[in-house]
């Protein structure tokens, strides 16, 4: 038995929660942790989710790659069949989406953002844009954009 | 430039001499704006031929050793990532 710090009351030890070397019993009992979590969720909310975040865009344990694995083994599994469909019955979804991937081609000018910018597939008859008419037109960008972050 | 590797590989050695400031912006500039036209005028081309339903060679975006394009790990290096 183990007296808790905050309620006062004597437990086993099996109502402690461990600490993270998972070997001693905290000095609050299990309850108490929890009442305390409860009251922290609505002021601390932002800041741990801020942490989250930031541990999974760092990919701690590998679950950003895990993910990411999970994706693509979905989308091979089911094809591009599958993700047109879901895009048409959430369109609102597919379109957020969407706004992402061009906002990150933009910034990474990916292969499909400048493909997109040469021959837009809602214009261009062209189905295959050439490989080296991609990197030329990548490379100019990339000194466009640094001339106009150096003047 | 006599094709488009020639301005692949003039681009990226302006690129790197811009990044490390050994010239001037407005020169990068006009280097730049040249590609665009290049660039553009190939792709009208290339419009051109996929209108037509034609697949022809293209000259000016056929290298000499088409087979080992690609790119180059200075190029690669250089490339923006996130
Ligand atoms: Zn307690």
């Amino acid at each position: 038995m183990k007296t808790c710090t905050v309620c006062g009351k004597e437990k086993p030890e099996g109502d402690y929660r461990l600490h993270s070397d998972k070997k001693t019993v905290m000095r609050y009992c299990n309850d108490c942790h929890l009442a305390k979590r409860r009251a922290q969720h609505s002021t601390k909310r932002e800041e741990r989710n801020a942490q989250f975040r930031a541990r999974y865009a760092a990919n701690v344990n590998g679950v950003k790659d895990k993910h990411a694995a999970a994706r693509k083994a979905k989308y091979a599994k089911q094809g591009r069949a599958a993700l047109i469909a879901w895009a048409a019955e959430n369109p609102e979804k597919a379109a957020e989406a969407n706004r992402k991937k061009m906002k990150r081609g933009r910034e990474r000018l990916s292969d499909y953002y400048v493909r997109r910018l040469l021959c837009h597939p809602e214009r261009s008859e062209v189905k295959q844009v050439p490989e080296i008419l991609i990197e030329c037109k990548r490379l100019q960008l990339m000194i466009e954009r640094e001339c106009r972050e150096k003047r | 430039m006599k094709n488009a590797e020639e301005l692949r590989a003039e681009l990226s050695q302006t690129f790197a001499q811009l990044k490390a400031g050994e010239i001037k912006p407005s020169e990068a500039a006009e280097l730049a704006n040249l590609a665009g036209k290049m660039i553009g005028s190939a792709k009208v081309q290339v419009e051109y031929y996929a209108l037509r339903k034609e697949q022809p060679r293209i000259e000016w975006l056929e290298s000499p050793n088409a087979k080992v394009t690609g790119d180059s790990p200075a190029f690669m290096a250089k490339r923006p990532v996130d």
